[in-house]
């Protein structure tokens, strides 16, 4: 069973709040999805950010496209300039890893840190892992973020798969602090084909975790 | 964690299509690099795997993960599968005239789970260290209960996006992968896909066991590892003494091992505040090249081979050890010193993944 001890859903980002976060964390080479999930960490711990975490606390960072925007400008450059002329900043920028490593940097986080991506389910599958992570004691608690930002790739979804995407994709994120609990679950997350919710999950679901008073469990099956 | 058989393990690489064919590029110290078919770079050579043409329109990707899931053996049902990669089918994206629809549905882990019949799936992208990676997450899933069975596969294809990527990054030998050697420069690119399905149970038929794994991060920097080498090293002690072991226990140690000046460097001084006697080390990146998400699971399935021989093969383009990997590494085969080995693996961002094996 999964303590959320903190949570946050963030569906939309001010300016104001991009900006403040990247001249507080010197993101000045960062790139939209590594910036958009700094801002969400801070909103969601205003006032200990950035160092509020003990060393050792895990971090999963979760997501169906990724940094797309970076990916796709990246793929611009390989057909406007030589190979060895693209930018360093970008290609390590495209790495959907990067914003784990950003993360971890900027907390101090030294302890298990992933990157994964499903399309279907990407809260439900992040949320998996970090059971399995906090029931193996690997961690003592997990930072964990699922989060999407908005550009040409998911503004297109609904054109080029409307069985599949009806309405775009929202740039959103969700934070969780996590910690392993064996106390009776308030949420039940069971997976189903109806993902109309935040990331992937059902509505009633969604719902659910909107809406529980904090702390509270979450059971996965 | 309790220990996991490997049911299955499979891989190919520019090394041999097979693991056994692999063994004597490997014992050979073979540096099997060419200029591509699919696209060329500047005539840099790359471990490309031979046979490997796809249709137009269709990824590479595909054609090699059809290629290892045509030799799977029948899966349990509900088996969980973990999929390893940092581009996957992104070469479908580079044929993409401006005016077509890409092909964003035929992505690599719906192949993947179309070619495996497993729904249950998760694509772990740890850059560099995603193959370990996914196989410790199979490996804590299966100790826990979570599932009866896993299989992990890492893949990884040569491509434009990634070549031109680490050729802005300034990161290729001038001449040819030089691991932990002094005079190194840079890597080399691999492609390649390796296979392992795992379980707790049917250790008749067990063709070795994974014992312990961790992962930890450096909070360094977004690409470099932390030249001290402080934080893998105690990732590597954590997991021997979570296996109750010691370092002399340890028989031979497969390596990231780019090539690199900065991850070679990083390595040799982990490995050093760990073992105070030095024990054999390789890195399979001289000889298939650096096949980033594959890599990992390719070092475990090789691995497999080496304990069989009871020797780890020479080090590929070795000629002089770094200062700190002598005693390490060596230009001859090196008899393990046990049946332990210990895989390393290493990510962007500072992502580090250890895996202890040991053969049946």
């Amino acid at each position: 069973m999964l303590l959320v001890k903190q949570q946050k859903f963030i569906e939309t980002f001010a300016e104001a709040d991009i900006k403040a976060v990247k001249s507080q964390c010197g993101l000045r080479r960062a790139d939209h999805f590594t910036a958009l999930a700094t801002t969400a960490i801070k909103l969601t711990f205003p006032e200990q950010f950035p160092s509020f975490l003990p060393a050792d606390t895990g971090l999963i960072v979760t997501s169906s496209f990724g940094p797309h925007r970076t990916v796709f400008a990246m793929l611009d450059d390989i057909l406007d300039y030589p190979e060895d002329q693209m930018l360093p900043t970008k290609f390590s920028h495209s790495v959907h890893n990067a914003v784990a490593s950003y993360l971890g940097t900027i907390l101090g986080l030294k302890g298990p840190a992933f990157a994964i991506s499903n399309f279907e389910s990407p809260l439900v599958e992040a949320l998996k892992l970090a059971d399995t992570l906090l029931t193996a004691n690997l961690c003592p608690q997990l930072l964990l973020l699922a989060i999407e930002e908005h550009a040409l790739l998911t503004q297109s979804l609904p054109t080029l798969y409307p069985e599949r995407y009806p309405s775009e994709p929202k740039e959103a994120a969700a934070v969780f602090l996590l910690e392993s609990s064996s106390e009776p679950a308030a949420v039940v997350l069971q997976p189903n084909d109806s993902q109309d919710g935040v990331f992937g999950l059902p509505v009633e679901q969604s719902n659910a975790l909107l809406e529980t008073p904090l702390p509270y469990t979450i059971a996965l099956t | 964690m309790n220990t996991i058989h490997i049911l299955h393990a499979d891989g190919i690489s520019a090394a041999g299509n097979t693991p056994q064919d692999a063994v004597k590029t490997f014992y050979d110290a073979a540096q099997p690099f060419r200029i591509p078919s699919h696209f060329n770079y500047k005539d840099l050579k790359l471990g490309v795997i031979d046979g490997l043409a796809s249709e137009p329109g269709q990824s590479r990707a595909f054609a090699l993960i059809q290629r290892l899931c045509s030799r799977l053996p029948a899966l349990p049902p509900n088996t969980r599968l973990y999929l390893a990669t940092t581009v996957g089918a992104i070469d479908i994206l580079e044929q993409a005239a401006a005016d077509e629809k890409p092909d964003c549905t035929s992505l690599l882990l719906q192949e993947a789970k179309r070619l495996t019949h497993c729904q249950d799936a998760i694509l772990v992208a740890a850059a560099c260290a995603s193959g370990q990676t996914a196989t410790a997450m199979a490996m804590r899933a299966l100790s826990l209960n979570h599932c009866k069975y896993a299989l992990v596969i890492g893949i990884d294809i040569t491509s434009e996006f990634v070549t031109g990527g680490f050729a802005s990054l300034r990161a290729y030998s001038k001449t040819i992968a030089h691991p932990y050697d002094v005079n190194r420069d840079g890597l080399l690119l691999g492609e390649g896909a390796g296979a392992l399905l795992l379980s707790q149970d049917d250790a008749s038929q067990s063709l070795g066991e994974l014992i312990s794994a961790f992962e930890s991060c450096d909070a360094s920097h977004i690409t470099a590892p932390d030249l001290t080498g402080e934080t893998l090293a105690a990732l590597i002690n954590r997991t021997l003494d979570d296996a109750h072991l010691t370092p002399n226990d340890i028989g031979g140690i497969i390596g990231h091992g780019t090539g690199t000046v900065f991850n070679d460097a990083s390595e040799i001084a982990a490995l050093n505040r760990v073992f105070a006697t030095p024990r054999p080390l390789i890195s399979i990146k001289g000889n298939t090249g650096h096949t980033l998400g594959a890599t990992g699971v390719l070092q475990i399935v090789y691995a497999l081979q080496f304990l069989k021989h009871g020797q780890l093969p020479p080090q590929a383009g070795l000629t002089t050890p770094a200062q700190g990997a002598e005693g390490f590494v060596s230009t001859k085969p090196q008899p393990l010193q046990s049946n332990l080995v210990l895989s390393l693996n290493v990510g962007f961002g500072g992502l580090n993944s250890t895996i202890l094996l040991q053969s049946k």
